[in-house]
């Protein structure tokens, strides 16, 4: 609609610009199939720059001087939102013209203008790739998220996002596609109203291997919508980084309310709700369950209160949005809490037709606070899971405090001019600025393993980031139907980052424990990066007679990450789409038909100090201060490039169903692969870069839409989604595999990326006697799958009924899905695991539980005993990797909209909407994994580490009650 | 006219901006915590890189020293101790390694590590031209005695095999622990060129006699022995300090007590109280629900009274002692083992000795000196082996030359 309204201004000018003598009209009138009139539809005449929005009876009416009707045929087209546009050519004789149009409701969105590059938006009915676009101010009407992870889980075909772990502001990832290329950490490009935002997972110091994402500060509920684009093809104009796609993040802007009479509407949300463990540890499993539920006693129900009121409306000429909310959430254990604090002002100003600018700022301020957990001895799970409070105390574990506040500033002031028409030019400039403050405390009373009376840590982040866009576009007729649309710009991100931090312990009491009163300073330092990209891109787009589109354009990129000398890569795109429903008659029950491809090359840059040979750094340690070296570079490196196809094709049809589906190929060479030196050179500071490596990735995205029931009172609408993803790592360049850290996850020639492979045991082994004397183990590591599924999508329904209801419920779903189940191996080792110590009582490899009856050596019972026990050999990494597929209840939520009812009693329209509702997230998870999540990893959202369960706090389950209130 | 004014200035945009974009990603902040290798070429950063290799070397040692202990028949693992849980450690106490052990990289891996610096601090500082000799000669002495100890680690703890000692050097086939041995006497021979004092003269004497010693000269040992450290001469260490720490205190000791001292050890202080003045322990944590009682060694700590942290010795007069009082006992040298022996125990307020072996464990003996006087200084793992006292038979002796090594190195 923000498009249209300057459009509209601009029409409505026109006719009196006109009033010459010499004119003829044209006019008509713009309805809906049921003849209803469609208010407000600009009706133009593009090849004149002419035309009129329709009046309330649907009525268009403006002439055109005669002297430019030269007997020429010219398209009449019309467009309205949420109805699908429509052109008919005309012939321009000078004589009056009356076309009245019958529009056909939009219901699959494909009119919709969708971002499908850096400076070029269209509608998904002519886009050349594939772009996925979700409603979040819909979504977050009927369902409460935490953050924008929980809002995008399960709705872009083609992209996973994992929540490594169940705390508050915790880190995610992304997993796009087949996982982009071998290096960099698979994240996508993240910009928020054009501003690239930092997309760090914030550890500082370590609480297990959890970290925090910067994006939990964004307020979902700010959000108007979210694009995506998913790899090289679509998002080569963004340059080096983009191969995992983009995320464009549009948040509100201020909207006139037309008819109701008022220059701004008010809203406000409570939702009250309430996490709760999504999952409970068995008897069956640890002893420490078995023991008086002791494991699951730990666990409680975290309250959610979150306030948001927001601000919309403006004038013709001015335009605000402005929002508060306050959410405060604590989690399923006593240290986890969150609060968050935003403020949002939005204001755009159309000062003249052909000028308009927008100021967007937004602030966060975020407390957040989370527990010990994964592989550490002070959290709370390795205590209640492994040892009962065996490493730690329960106070000790209890009273440990990591309490981060960070506050985020995002801003842009953008400015559109259109000097001549046709041309537009653009720029903006963004700037984040986000601070980061932990503090960690060990109180001084408590033991904790090495730490010595008590540690107070204290770690410092600044991020500075700038993001400059100036781009101009231009669209004229070559010739008669084929448009052309040149475009050039260039793009300009500076990032600084600077951190700072301290550790002291030995305090002399638990009661003042600022860093300066520990006698012992066990740590402190500083960092400092600063990285500078910049690019410049031409593209060029050309439509035929709104049937043929293609689009060829090149980007010119530098970057300051590579080396001393900065090189120059350049990044090609092109793509083509074809409206096969506008080319051939086809049967009319095919409302659209689209194919198209597109290719483009992307990469992924170096660390920032790649390219440098030797760097030295300074230790402090017990000879004092010395030179020991930090990194061991190269050269000549340069980026990763990924090249991508994708084809694919849109259709609708029998006014019901809508299918989209894109096949996608990626492949990517010169990977930068680290070699370890082997450790005798004693060049071992960090491994060489270099590019040597490769790697291929392929598979499909589909959506399929059905809306069967479309009415007054009752609207029901699926979609499903499919998606197919493989990848398999070409070329190491001799290397040896890459290990994560504990040396399960793979990066090998010949397997998928993050590959599980390790090795197993394949048996028991018997003396002549029959009786169990250990474990026969594969000879060499074995492929046992993959953490990522291969086959994985959602499916959604939404459903209005008896006009005021609204049921919403999605569902994801992944296969072939492995996990490492650490927990369970280390519950083993330290003796409780209740099946293993069942087992070893049975084969009278201990007399700790007497009341289980040996079994007798050589029976079957004995031996299938030992083979059980043998499988759960702790020594063999592979014996706990397991079959993790999944189906999660994710959404589920119903409403009631009382605005209808609520007017019959209070008169005038003081109350604009009132919604109640209810609305559960994670609600059911149905897997074969025995363990807690099948989503969490031990290491956060970035490590080679993936798919590992290691005493890794569960995403809970969420109960949300919220009301909204218009006025 | 207006649409072509404004388009004459594209190409013009488009030519600033593409020379605009080289320069402006090339001007970003310099690092603050790391320079290029060229730049340390300089009189004045030598001791700043001498310095460095004495913390690569303490970065080493400690871990080292645990897993070699923790190997040996002076300390062991177990789980009924409050936070005893790295696998790795275990597998060591076992000697039932796996190549892939990442304690053992730990020790591994730095070795190599300060062995390198070392090395190159030699052709370093042959390109640099000094003004002040004594900053050369400082700087070759620590270069050689530095090289020459990271030769000797890997002569001494580190195998291809369960039973032969070797190491590489720079992707090299392995070189035999004989072998390895005689190129830490090289280099010990050079830094004795560079020595500034006699003391440190002492030092070098008695490092090279223990090279001989390890490696069965015994003639040799002999001759570099008797020129070795003497009573009062200050002990050649690693140190540590709160900012890297002695992880053999952090993970073996009153931190957390992974590996805690077998009986044997204990019996010793249960037997002689006064042997604690050189077998410190104190009593360690239990698990949940474990019984038992079991110790950690308190010989490093972190002493509460002056913030510092122990050091690890790395040679002392007492070593220099025992390993003369050895080699007269072994007919090498000439002179009283007895007094040698009693002059170590004397610093210990330990009361004298009336005899002394070599190794008859039915009388004081000389591994028996060392298996207390040396305890939790990596040294009772090449006793054992010496003295053919090894206590797991068809396990490793030595620290298995790790996964990364035997991956990356072609001459394997």
């Amino acid at each position: 609609m923000k498009k249209i309204i300057p459009l509209l201004l601009l029409f409505a000018l026109i006719p009196t610009l006109l009033l010459a003598q010499n004119t003829f009209r044209v006019m008509g009138r713009v309805t809906d199939k049921q003849g209803e009139p469609l208010v407000g539809a600009n009706v133009f005449i593009k090849a004149l720059n002419m035309g009129a929005a329709t009046d309330l009876d649907g009525k268009y009416t403006f002439d055109v001087p005669k002297e430019l009707a030269k007997g020429q045929s010219v398209a009449l087209s019309v467009t309205y939102v949420g109805y699908k546009s429509q052109s008919v050519n005309i012939i321009l004789t000078g004589n009056s013209i009356e076309q009245n149009f019958q529009l056909e409701e939009d219901i699959f969105e494909s009119e919709t203008i969708v971002v499908t590059g850096i400076a070029s938006r269209t509608s998904k009915s002519v886009s050349e790739i594939a772009v996925s676009r979700i409603p979040a101010a819909e979504l977050t009407a009927v369902q409460s998220y935490q953050g924008i992870n929980q809002l995008l889980s399960g709705k872009v075909a083609g992209v996973q996002l994992k929540p490594t772990s169940g705390n508050v502001g915790g880190g995610f990832s992304f997993f796009v596609r087949g996982g982009g290329g071998l290096n960099g950490d698979e994240q996508p490009m993240i910009f928020v109203d054009g501003i690239r935002v930092d997309n760090t997972e914030i550890v500082g110091y370590g609480r297990g291997g959890q970290g925090f994402s910067i994006l939990a500060n964004l307020n979902v509920q700010d959000i108007e919508k979210i694009e995506v684009l998913k790899g090289p093809a679509a998002a080569a104009m963004y340059g080096t980084n983009a191969s995992n796609g983009v995320v464009m993040i549009t948040t509100k802007s201020g909207k006139l309310l037309p008819g109701l009479g008022k220059a701004v509407s008010i809203d406000y949300k409570y939702n009250f709700g309430i996490n709760t463990p999504s999952f409970k540890y068995k008897a069956s499993d640890f002893l420490s369950v078995k023991d008086n539920d002791r494991a699951n006693k730990i666990y409680k129900d975290g309250f959610i209160r979150d306030h948001f009121i927001s601000a919309s409306g403006g004038t013709g000429i001015l335009r605000y949005y402005a929002s508060f909310q306050n959410r405060i959430e604590e989690g399923i254990l006593d240290p986890i809490k969150g609060d968050r604090k935003t403020f949002k002002v939005n204001v755009a100003a159309y000062p003249a037709d052909n000028l308009s600018m927008k100021f967007n700022t937004g602030f966060a301020y975020n407390f957040i606070q989370a527990p010990n957990n994964d592989n550490n001895i002070y959290g709370y799970l390795g205590n209640t899971l492994l040892a009962l409070w065996g490493f730690t105390d329960s106070a000790a574990v209890a009273n440990f405090q990591d309490k981060n506040n960070n506050n985020q500033f995002l801003g842009s002031y953008s400015i559109t001019w259109s000097p001549i028409p046709n041309m537009d030019v653009n720029a903006s400039v963004g700037m984040e600025d986000s601070d980061w403050r932990q503090d960690q405390i060990y109180p001084a009373q408590y033991r904790y393993g090495t730490i010595n009376k008590g540690s107070k840590r204290i770690y410092n982040r600044h991020f500075r980031g700038f993001t400059y866009d100036l781009n101009a576009r231009y669209s004229y007729d070559i010739i008669e139907g084929l448009r052309s649309t040149s475009i050039i710009g260039t793009q300009i991100s500076d990032r600084r980052v600077q951190t700072s931090y301290m550790n002291a312990e030995q305090f002399g009491s638990q009661y003042i424990m600022n860093i300066g009163s520990g006698a012992t300073i066990r740590e402190y330092n500083e960092g400092a990066a600063h990285n500078r990209d910049a690019g410049i891109y031409f593209e060029n787009d050309f439509s035929y007679k709104d049937t043929y589109f293609w689009t060829l354009a090149v980007r010119r990129d530098y970057a300051s990450a590579v080396g001393r000398a900065a090189p120059a890569i350049t990044y090609p795109k092109a793509s083509f789409a074809l409206r096969l429903d506008k080319m051939f008659k086809l049967p009319e029950q095919i409302d659209l038909l689209k194919l198209r491809a597109a290719y483009g090359v992307s990469g992924q840059l170096p660390a920032n100090d790649d390219g440098i040979p030797l760097l030295w750094s300074a230790v402090n340690a017990g000879h004092g201060i010395g030179a020991v070296l930090n990194a061991i570079g190269n050269e000549s490196i340069k980026p990763e490039e990924i090249k991508e196809l994708e084809v694919g094709f849109e259709t609708e049809f029998l006014n019901m169903f809508s299918l989209e589906f894109t096949y996608f190929r990626q492949n990517a060479s010169n990977s930068i692969v680290d070699k370890q030196n082997a450790p005798s050179t004693g060049l071992t500071a960090s491994a060489v870069p270099f590019n040597i490596g490769g790697m291929k990735n392929w598979g499909f995205e589909s959506l399929l839409q059905v809306n069967p029931i479309r009415g007054r009172d009752y609207n029901l609408s699926f979609s499903f989604i499919w998606n197919y993803q493989n990848n398999e790592v070409t070329d190491l360049g001799g290397a040896q595999p890459i290990f994560d850290g504990f040396d399960v996850n793979v990066i090998k020639e010949g397997l998928r990326k993050h590959e599980f492979y390790t090795w197993k045991t394949k048996g028991a082994k018997f003396d002549a006697n029959g009786k169990y004397i250990g474990v026969e183990a594969t000879e060499d590591r074995v492929d046992l799958g993959n953490p990522y599924p291969d086959h994985y999508g959602s499916f959604t329904v939404n459903f209005r009924f008896l006009k005021n209801f609204n049921l919403y419920a999605l569902a994801e779903y992944g296969l072939n899905n492995k996990v490492y189940n650490l927990t369970k191996q280390f519950a083993i080792q330290y003796n409780n695991n209740t099946t293993y110590e069942e087992l070893k009582a049975k084969l009278g490899l201990t007399t700790k539980y007497p009341e289980i009856q040996r079994l007798e050596v050589g029976s079957a019972e004995y031996k299938a005993a030992a083979e059980q026990y043998a499988k759960m050999n702790y020594v063999y990494d592979g014996n706990f990797i397991e079959d993790a597929d999944f189906l999660v209840i994710r959404e589920l939520s119903l409403s009631y909209d009382f605005t209808e009812l609520i007017s019959e009693f209070i008169p005038g329209n003081y109350i604009r909407n009132f919604v109640v509702g209810f609305s559960a997230y994670n609600m059911f998870k149905f897997s074969k994994y025995t363990g807690a999540d099948i989503e969490v990893n031990f290491e956060g959202s970035r490590s080679l580490s993936r798919g590992q369960d290691f005493l890794t706090l569960q995403n809970p389950k969420v109960f949300n009650f919220w009301f909204q209130i218009g006025f | 006219m207006k649409k072509i004014k404004i388009l004459k200035y594209v190409p013009l945009l488009v030519f600033l901006t593409v020379f605009a974009c080289e320069d402006y990603v090339t001007s970003v902040d310099p690092f603050i915590d790391r320079v290029e290798d060229a730049v340390l070429d300089r009189e004045d950063q030598v001791n700043f890189l001498v310095i460095g290799v004495q913390d690569a070397a303490a970065f080493c040692i400690d871990d080292l020293f645990i897993a070699a202990d923790g190997l040996s028949d002076q300390l062991f693992f177990t789980r009924a101790v409050r936070n005893a849980t790295y696998p790795t450690y275990e597998q060591i106490d076992l000697g039932d390694i796996l190549l892939d052990n990442n304690s053992i990289d730990a020790a591994y891996t730095p070795l190599h590590r300060f062995r390198k610096y070392a090395d190159t601090l030699i052709a370093r500082i042959d390109r640099i031209t000094f003004k002040d000799e004594s900053i050369k000669k400082n700087g070759l002495y620590n270069a050689y005695l530095y090289g020459g100890l990271a030769r000797y680690f890997s002569a001494t703890y580190f195998g291809l095999t369960q039973e032969s000692g070797g190491d590489a050097i720079n992707r090299s086939a392995i070189i035999p622990s004989a072998k390895l041995y005689d190129l830490a006497v090289e280099k010990w021979k050079n830094a004795l060129n560079f020595a500034a004092t006699d003391a440190q003269k002492r030092l070098v004497n008695s490092l090279i006699a223990r090279a001989y010693l390890f490696k069965g000269d015994y003639a040799n040992a002999a001759t570099y022995a008797k020129d070795g450290m003497k009573n009062g001469d200050p002990v050649f260490d690693a140190k540590y300090n709160t900012l890297n720490d002695n992880n053999y205190r952090v993970q073996a000791g009153e931190l957390r007590s992974q590996f805690v001292l077998t009986q044997r050890m204990v019996d010793y202080v249960t037997k002689d109280p006064k042997e604690a003045n050189r077998i410190p322990f104190k009593k360690a944590s239990l698990a949940t629900g474990a019984t038992g009682t079991y110790y950690y060694q308190y010989k490093y700590k972190l002493d509460p009274g002056t913030g510092l942290i122990t050091g690890i010795p790395l040679m002392t007069w007492q070593e220099n002692n025992l390993m003369l009082a050895e080699l007269i006992l072994r007919g090498a040298a000439s002179g009283d083992a007895l007094a040698l022996v009693n002059e170590v125990r004397a610093s210990h307020q330990i009361d004298p000795l009336t005899e002394i072996t070599l190794n008859d464990p039915s009388k004081p003996s000389i591994v028996e000196e060392r298996d207390k006087e040396l305890c939790f200084q990596g040294m009772r793992l090449p006793d054992e082996r010496r003295f053919g006292i090894w206590h797991l038979p068809g396990k490793w002796q030595y620290l298995p030359i790790p996964e990364g090594e035997r991956n990356e190195n072609p001459n394997f």
